[in-house]
């Protein structure tokens, strides 16, 4: 592909016509970047801003760069707490669920393929969480399991298994079988072939679907909402939707608290960037 | 396990092989039966009942289902969300397959622009809600404020509170997010088109709007199809964006079958009504999904002949 690119450029001489369209087009694409990133550029400044700035000069950069509000939304808007909650439960949820997807890919993969346990695996993938999120919180409360962190891990792990069994299961099809046998000719158990060589060279995908079930976790309001109802337990999400009502005029506490709940969003973005994409468009783009 | 004896090494083997086969896939199967599958059974049970979540269970048959048919609110979040999908296909698919081409025939900064363009689909729909909620706000948001500067005062509507505004306003909020997130999907069929197919209709003369249309066109339906079986699940589902900036409301002027399912069962504590809801959404969802495969399946034959 790339050097296809440089075969052409090579090719094309210099005219320009197209140097215009060229302009043009970067010119179009620009103008939807800034509408794409103006939003939040504006929440940033907005939350080192005091609230008369906000409302009197609302595209201003700020005129002394505040921390008060952030402040305010980390002790008195419970933040704190909820951005710990949510950390703990993503990181619970996404080893969740690789462990169980890596095991039961490499099953599929590797040991002893079956297409309607496979297919029943991804009938996970059809179903909406809302059809069960109604019956998931009753039968949570009727195991004992109501308001706990573990009723939300595993929620969030399951409503995640079937895209990740899904993601890594295409990928270890593709695993050379020669090492592996050769890992079990050299004495290791069948689990130390998995664990010594099939999971170390599934890290692409492993890193892939892991990034897709944080972000699904970190971005969940529903799931959270419905089961961590205590106030001890809340998330990241429902703890930034109650700011809204404990301060609502005040647009700085707002976009601070806004702010803390994007940027673990926007780090795990700018770092692993390919594999985020990857695992949100793994549905769609075979890979 | 080297020094076993050939024919007991392979009973044996095998016997180890099954037993690793149970371990790696039961403790799967058992969280997605128990937390997944399960529960799909508990809802079609719930919505033959009538239970608000304590005290007995009321066995009712199919009434919430014909309580559906004559209930206003639920018609309304019906046509708000099939108003969704609608909006979704005439801009979102429209502006994704334009910026998609667009970067596709721009070589310079097309991995720029594609992670910009992506990166509101990571952020949580919470956060964007509550941002839109605070630019659109009627009396301190920044956007009736330039309104008002620029002299349009008219047009300073009560953006969220207005009946007719209010679920166009959180219509393109979504449309917005997620533009990103279907130029990426139709850009990658773009690229997986063989330079040498592009390259030869250049060279028979074909313009950009001509190569799109005749060449490139035909080459993406695969992935057009997915984007459109995700915009169309995805409508089904919405819920964050409309909840945290109106609660579906004034009323249930932006409310979705999701919004609909989630205030009859959490808060007025029906949670029969509730479970019909949520499986009409995964009815619609699976016939949707039906409906436009049939589509593209049907386009495919009339082009063969």
């Amino acid at each position: 592909m790339k050097q296809n690119n440089r075969v052409i450029k090579r090719n094309r001489h210099f005219r320009p016509k197209e140097c215009i369209f060229l302009v043009l087009k970067l010119a179009i694409l620009g103008i939807f970047a800034v509408t794409t990133l103006a939003p939040f550029l504006w929440v940033l400044l907005s939350s080192f801003k005091t609230n008369s700035e906000i409302y009197g000069q609302p595209f201003s950069l700020p005129h002394q760069y505040q921390i008060d509000a952030f402040l305010q939304a980390w002790k008195g808007g419970g933040l704190s707490q909820s951005l710990i909650n949510s950390l703990f439960y993503c990181a619970m949820a996404v080893m969740l669920v690789l462990i169980l997807s890596s095991m039961t890919s490499y099953r599929f993969a590797k040991i002893r393929p079956s297409k309607a346990l496979y297919a029943f695996f991804s009938f996970g993938l059809l179903i909406p969480l809302h059809a069960v999120l109604i019956p998931l919180n009753v039968l949570y409360s009727r195991i004992g399991l109501g308001n706990t962190r573990t009723a939300l891990i595993i929620a969030y792990a399951v409503s995640n298994l079937s895209m990740s069994i899904f993601i890594l299961t295409a990928f270890m099809r593709n695993l050379p079988d020669e090492l592996l046998q050769a890992a079990e000719i050299d004495g290791c158990s069948g689990f130390q072939a998995f664990a010594r060589v099939g999971l170390p060279l599934s890290k692409p995908a492993l890193a892939t679907a892991g990034m897709l079930a944080f972000v699904n976790c970190w971005n969940d309001l529903l799931l959270g909402m419905t089961i961590c109802s205590k106030a001890n337990l809340h998330t990241i999400s429902l703890a930034v939707y109650n700011l809204r009502a404990s301060f609502s005029d005040d647009y700085n506490v707002l976009t601070a608290g806004i702010t803390i709940m994007i940027i673990p969003a926007v780090i795990v973005y700018t770092l692993f960037q390919e594999q985020v994409i990857q695992g949100m468009t793994a549905g769609a783009i075979k890979g | 396990m080297k020094t076993a004896l050939p024919a007991i090494g392979k009973s044996s083997r095998k016997r180890r092989e099954t037993v690793l086969v149970m371990a790696f896939t039961l403790p799967s199967l058992v969280l997605f039966v128990m937390f997944m599958i399960v529960p799909i059974f508990g809802a079609m049970y719930l919505s033959l009942t009538k239970w608000s979540g304590a005290g007995a269970i009321k066995f009712i048959g199919i009434d919430n289902y014909t309580n559906l048919l004559h209930n206003r609110d639920f018609w309304i979040s019906f046509k708000n969300s099939l108003i969704l999908i609608a909006l979704h296909l005439i801009f979102q698919l429209t502006l994704a397959l334009f910026f998609s081409y667009l970067l596709y025939r721009t070589r310079p900064g097309m991995r720029f622009f594609r992670s910009v363009f992506f990166l509101p689909s990571v952020i949580s729909a919470t956060a964007i809600g509550v941002m839109f909620s605070l630019l659109f706000n009627a009396d301190l948001g920044p956007i009736n404020y330039t309104l008002h500067k620029i002299g349009l005062d008219s047009w300073a509507l009560p953006w969220l509170s207005n009946k007719t505004t209010v679920l166009f306003v959180v219509s393109f909020i979504i449309i917005w997010q997620f533009i990103g997130y279907h130029v990426v999907i139709i850009l990658a069929g773009m690229k997986a088109i063989p330079e040498e197919i592009i390259e030869s209709a250049i060279i028979d003369g074909a313009n950009t709007v001509v190569l799109f249309f005749r060449v490139v066109y035909p080459l993406i339906k695969d992935m057009l199809q997915v984007s459109i079986i995700f915009m169309v699940t995805g409508c089904l589902k919405a819920f964050d964006h409309s909840y945290v900036m109106t609660m579906g409301g004034p009323g249930v002027s932006s409310s979705f079958l999701a919004v609909f399912m989630y205030k009859q069962a959490y808060s007025r504590q029906k949670l029969g009504l509730g479970s019909a809801a949520g499986l009409v959404i995964l009815l619609l969802a699976f016939i949707c999904t039906r409906i436009i495969n049939w589509i593209f399946y049907h386009k495919d034959e009339e082009s063969v002949t």
